[in-house]
């Protein structure tokens, strides 16, 4: 009988606990004392040391243990966190990482890495010292540490009941393992509970009637035994408790010698040992004081607090589902579908005039808009895995590049697109690293220019209306718009009589080719970057934009569009043909006679309420042929943080756009950023506004030049 | 894996298990033992060659010992444990299991 073991399962989660520990890695440096943090750690190690055993990844497996010994002292106290120790355990990170991709794809691995990884984790330990001896931690850690050593040397005893549910081998778990996994603790005393045994022919073969009796005498504590059970957790019933101390050692004296002889000679069974040894309620009921059922019932109660607790952390893991994510995008296709289809179906019954086909139509868009906002929202998703990734680079790149950076982030919990989001990493990636190799400056340069030391990354998301806007602000050096020009005239990207005002000189580091750096690094400065920062934000239908003061810092901010699939437009018609207006950018419409043409002699200006709005004529910017009617919409929309009039024919009114990409013949046209399909059939093309309004000011200025 | 025959002269029946005894062929080990109770009022069990043993095996073969017990007859383990099922019973804390005052336990005078 071969069992195909499905190991993906496995390999998913520990991506994710890798994910989760280095987060807390980082969190631990931050504050080394903090004890959950460690035991933090400490499972996700251990999580992924038990799982990787149980799919077969010993290679995984065999590797995280020596990891988890070292923190495991940590956690008791007997090796303080040091940054050597999170640096160790950092690289150890990433080497399961490794071992976990190799196993994916069946490359070798880097076994020297290992090696060095657990020597030096193993030097860390106290009894082995390393050799050099310069990892010994300070004095006053080194003090510390016997005594807690020391204290925790009085042995404990734990009385452990164990109780796998009775379809526990179903999961593949067996027992006695974990029975063999307390052993390795300290000395144990086992005693089976064989009394739901049933009769032979009412057995089923199958089915875990069994339950333990451990008594567990060990230095270890409580978590190191919740950790042996850890996979089983919600398929046993598990209880721990630690046997009054004196009580024992009093017991122990007169007891113990005599008791442990008769178990092992087996003259007493061992719940009667048990039984002498035990806890004040089965004493009290011996001595006749309380009666049997009032303890009973003060155990149950015990039992029924601990039900509750349980039972609340199931329902706790049962509220989120693990989706492939070409699962949603298949279902967004979907939506996408329905949204067209629906626009048809209004069309028809508007065409058709039957008042119940038309209620009917109504509802089935009220559906269709909330099942839309359903199916995006279950997309989006949170940035902060993304921020958070980003903290292991700047810790990484700055102790490379011998300077010191924190990094703030705010806003992690800001949702995006999950498209957008995974596309959104290598753009952000760049940036940082920009700011970490030319932007921060080394502590030495700081120092002298009267800054912190420290440098200063933050990254920040905010909302802002349909768009998202991300910031990265560093307090380094700033662009100097100066040597900026001069590069740009050297690599022959603007000639050397171009005006450049302060932002365009800015704009120079997206181009093609363009680095400043006087040192190459190998983090950045190979002048492949920010262009292709530039060219992968304008793909998601963002844009970047670049403020610095010289000497004080410099911030570069991406705005990117909420979602990339379906969004509120505003349907125009100019003749025959139609657009479509982001509604997320649009503030009034506004009508536009001849007369008002007449008024402002020629300029493309509207007065609107004592407000001057310039405004771009579809009509003419397209060359659609035909007359204008007498009276033109003019629908004003916020472009670039400035009021800006589209002239229009008609406006038909709110549609709800499936955004489709065009074909490759239009890519050029950049003044759309897609298109969708009308209900009627025909298509309607999506104007990027923001586009729109720089090619034609640059137009203007072009021929003011000529002129 | 499993053989089952009389020993006329004695009128016991003799179990023999060998290899691998785990949840894997845990129903057919119920099986053979099923049938092996039938046929004899005083069985008694093999065990110098079982391999790999795991709880289900235990299970039943404490089961049966009880069931077998409480109908008058009687299960009796013939000469050592193989070294893996000894450590299975344990670790598996079964050294004790149905050693009360009335009956004796299955595996009291294997272990020693």
């Amino acid at each position: 009988m071969n069992v195909e073991i499905d190991t993906s399962a496995f390999t998913e989660e520990a991506y994710e606990l890798l994910s989760e520990l280095e987060d807390s890695l980082l969190e631990l440096e931050a504050s080394p004392q903090d004890q959950d943090l460690i035991s933090r750690v400490f499972r996700a190690m251990h999580t992924i040391k038990g799982s990787g055993a149980m799919f077969g990844f010993d290679a995984v497996a065999e590797f995280t243990h020596e990891v988890e010994t070292v923190f495991d002292m940590a956690r008791n106290g007997t090796i303080p966190v040091t940054k050597q120790l999170i640096d160790l355990t950092l690289a150890a990170r990433d080497h399961i990482r490794s071992l976990l991709d190799a196993a994916a794809s069946g490359d070798a691995v880097d076994q020297a890495n290992a090696n060095r990884i657990i020597s030096g984790l193993r030097s860390l330990s106290p009894d082995k010292k390393p050799a050099g001896g310069s990892t010994t931690p300070a004095a006053p850690t080194g003090s510390k540490a016997p005594a807690q050593t020391a204290a925790a040397k009085e042995p404990n005893i734990f009385r452990i009941r164990f109780t796998p549910n009775q379809d526990i081998f179903g999961t593949g778990t067996n027992p006695l393992l974990l029975l063999n996994e307390l052993r390795e603790l300290g000395e144990c005393r086992i005693v089976a509970h064989t009394e739901k045994l049933p009769d032979f022919d009412d057995l089923d073969p199958e089915v875990c009637y069994t339950g333990w009796e451990i008594f567990l005498t060990s230095e270890i504590g409580e978590n190191a035994i919740r950790d042996v059970f850890i996979f089983v957790e919600d398929e046993c019933e598990l209880n721990i408790r630690l046997l009054d101390r004196d009580q024992v050692i009093r017991d122990r004296e007169e007891s113990k010698k005599l008791g442990q002889i008769l178990l092992e000679r087996g003259d007493v069974n061992a719940s009667e040992l048990e039984r002498a040894l035990m806890p004040l309620g089965d004493r009290l009921v011996q001595a006749g004081v309380v009666s049997p059922d009032k303890v009973r019932a003060a155990l149950t109660e015990q039992q029924v607090i601990q039900e509750k607790h349980d039972k609340k952390k199931t329902a706790e893991t049962a509220t989120s589902v693990r989706v492939p994510s070409d699962k949603l995008d298949s279902l967004v296709d979907l939506v996408g579908e329905l949204v067209t289809m629906q626009a048809r179906l209004n069309q028809t019954a508007g065409t058709i005039g039957d008042h119940t086909l038309q209620l009917i139509a109504e509802e089935v868009e009220r559906l269709t808009a909330e099942l839309r906002d359903n199916t995006m929202s279950i997309r989006m998703l949170t940035i902060d895995t993304t921020f958070n990734k980003f903290k292991r680079l700047v810790r990484d790149l700055s102790t490379e590049l011998g300077k010191e950076i924190e990094l703030i982030t705010s806003g992690g919990e800001t949702e995006l697109d999950k498209t957008v989001i995974d596309q959104l990493n290598d753009p952000l990636v760049h940036i940082i690293r920009n700011s970490i190799d030319h932007g921060v400056e080394g502590p030495d340069v700081r120092r002298a220019r009267g800054k912190n030391p420290v440098g200063k990354i933050t990254l920040a998301a905010i909302h802002s209306g349909a768009n998202v806007l991300i910031r990265v602000e560093d307090d380094g050096a700033g662009l100097d718009a100066n040597k900026l020009r001069a590069k740009g005239i050297e690599k022959g990207l603007i000639s050397a009589d171009d005006e450049l005002s302060e932002k365009e000189a800015f704009q120079l580091i997206f181009a093609a080719g363009f680095s400043t750096a006087a040192k190459i690094t190998n983090v950045s400065g190979r002048g492949v970057g920010m262009d292709v920062v530039r060219r992968s934000i304008e793909g998601l239908r963002g844009s970047i934009d670049v403020n610095s003061t010289l000497g004080k810092g410099t911030t570069i901010t991406l705005k990117l569009p909420l979602t990339l699939a379906i969004i509120e437009g505003l349907l125009v018609m100019v003749e025959n043909e139609y657009f479509v207006l982001p509604l997320a950018a649009v503030e009034e419409c506004v009508e536009l006679s001849r007369d008002d043409v007449k008024k402002a002699h020629g300029r493309h200006v509207i007065n609107v309420r004592g407000d001057i709005i310039p405004y771009i004529r579809i009509r003419d910017r397209f060359e659609i042929e035909g007359n204008a009617p007498e009276i033109e919409q003019i629908v004003i929309s916020e472009v670039d943080e400035k009021r800006i009039g589209f002239v229009v024919d008609k406006v038909v009114g709110q549609h709800q756009t499936v955004i489709k990409t065009l074909g490759k013949n239009f890519q050029h046209s950049e003044e759309f950023s897609g298109a969708t399909i009308l209900g009627n059939g025909g298509v309607a093309l999506i104007l990027d506004l923001t586009k729109m309004v720089r090619y034609v000011e640059e137009e203007e200025l072009h021929e003011l030049e000529v002129q | 894996m499993f053989h089952f025959n009389m020993d006329a002269a004695r009128s016991v029946g003799v179990l023999s298990l060998n290899g691998d005894l785990t949840i894997r062929n845990a129903a057919e080990l119920k099986e053979a033992m099923s049938q092996a109770m039938d046929q004899s009022k005083q069985l008694e069990l093999n065990l110098t060659e079982v391999e790999r043993v795991d709880l289900t095996t235990l299970q039943i073969l404490c089961s049966a010992h009880r069931t077998l017990l409480k109908n008058g007859k009687t299960l009796t383990i013939a000469g050592t444990l193989s070294p893996a099922l000894r450590d299975a019973v344990q670790q598996a804390g079964f050294v004790q299991c149905g050693g009360d005052k009335e009956t004796s336990g299955l595996w009291k005078g294997v272990m020693n």
